[in-house]
């Protein structure tokens, strides 16, 4: 149940809410969708994300970071509980991991291991230390690895 | 410290994307306070982060904003519909009252009705009394009824008495 400063707080920033919607919603429902790979449930997942950041609007320290990495981070802790027993995300994370058909063009650029790597961390929310252990590496390597295709990502941008 | 192998050992992409240890990102934290460079690189990071997931965005349908507020209205009536004293259960044992309550509060949807607790022990001296009025009510009542009683004797055994004085008289 909600209490009374929660209440506060929807009221006083559903206007900062609303720019942070109008800023990076369209970012949030793409990155939604590359882990559910359902647009209702993406859209449903969005307004979930939104409401809840309604309410911890203010633990969010938006001056000191990126907006969007801001918002992504809360974003995977948000639909953790959701997506985090169901099935469904393994499925889809499989799915994602052997053939992408999604309008994601990045996917096409990276090495299998990269793809992997990048995939885990950032969509199914892994840990470098769970990412090593399932591929047999070190830590140091995942993590080089994940430099890598960062740059690739950059490149793309770039060009 | 060597910064620019820190920079290329991939913690801060790992900070970026949410994966860094508490361990590496309370380091990172301390370290890119003191090392503008490492601000620097987070900071390049965090646009490309931002560049990509621009790339990779899906206009929200029209009516999602819509389904947000709908939702957000939602949770704020729900709550006030809650915190309506009306809608508390009344207590009936009424050992859970607040102290400070002053009020008396009714509940529209039930037969109960909540009141402060002082008015316990004015029910009980209003009972007593109650009690004792009607005790001496009772009692009045039969003393009442038994002086009728032998006023009636004593008027009866008068009358004789003078019937008797009338007769003797006439002899």
């Amino acid at each position: 149940m909600l209490n009374t400063e929660s209440l506060v707080l929807i009221e006083k920033n559903r206007a900062s809410v609303r720019i942070i919607y109008d800023r990076y919603g369209g970012m949030l429902l793409g990155y939604l969708f590359e882990i559910v790979k359902d647009r209702n449930k993406a859209e449903e997942y969005l307004v979930k994300i939104f409401c809840d950041i309604s309410q911890h609007f203010d633990e969010l320290n938006w001056n000191d970071s990126s907006g969007w990495c801001q918002l992504q981070r809360f974003a995977k802790n948000s639909i953790k509980p959701l997506t985090g027993t169901s099935s469904l995300i393994k499925n889809t994370e499989r799915q994602s991991l052997l053939n992408s058909d999604s309008d994601n063009k990045y996917p096409d650029h990276f090495s299998q291991e990269q793809h992997h790597i990048f995939y885990g961390i950032y969509y199914y929310g892994k840990s470098i230390e769970k990412i090593s252990k399932e591929l047999n590496r070190t830590e140091e390597s995942i993590l080089k690895t994940l430099k890598e295709a960062f740059s690739i990502m950059r490149n793309i941008c770039e060009n | 410290m060597k910064i620019n192998e820190y920079i290329e050992s991939g913690v801060l992409e790992a900070y970026v994307l949410g994966s860094a240890s508490e361990k590496e990102t309370r380091e990172l934290l301390y370290l890119k306070v003191k090392y503008p460079q490492i601000q620097e690189a987070l900071q390049h990071l965090e646009i490309d982060m931002e560049r990509i997931a621009e790339q990779m965005a899906i206009i929200p349908p029209a009516g999602t904003w819509s389904k947000i507020e709908a939702e957000l209205n939602e949770l704020v009536e729900r709550r006030d519909f809650e915190s309506t004293p009306i809608r508390r259960a009344p207590n009936r044992r009424g050992g859970n009252h607040r102290k400070s309550s002053q009020f008396i509060e009714v509940d529209a949807s039930s037969s109960h009705m909540r009141v402060h607790k002082i008015w316990r022990w004015l029910f009980i001296g209003v009972f007593i009394l109650g009690k004792i009025f009607l005790g001496f009510a009772i009692y009045f009542y039969l003393e009442n009824r038994q002086l009728k009683e032998e006023m009636k004797k004593i008027k009866t055994q008068l009358e004789k008495y003078e019937r008797q004085h009338d007769q003797s008289k006439f002899k």
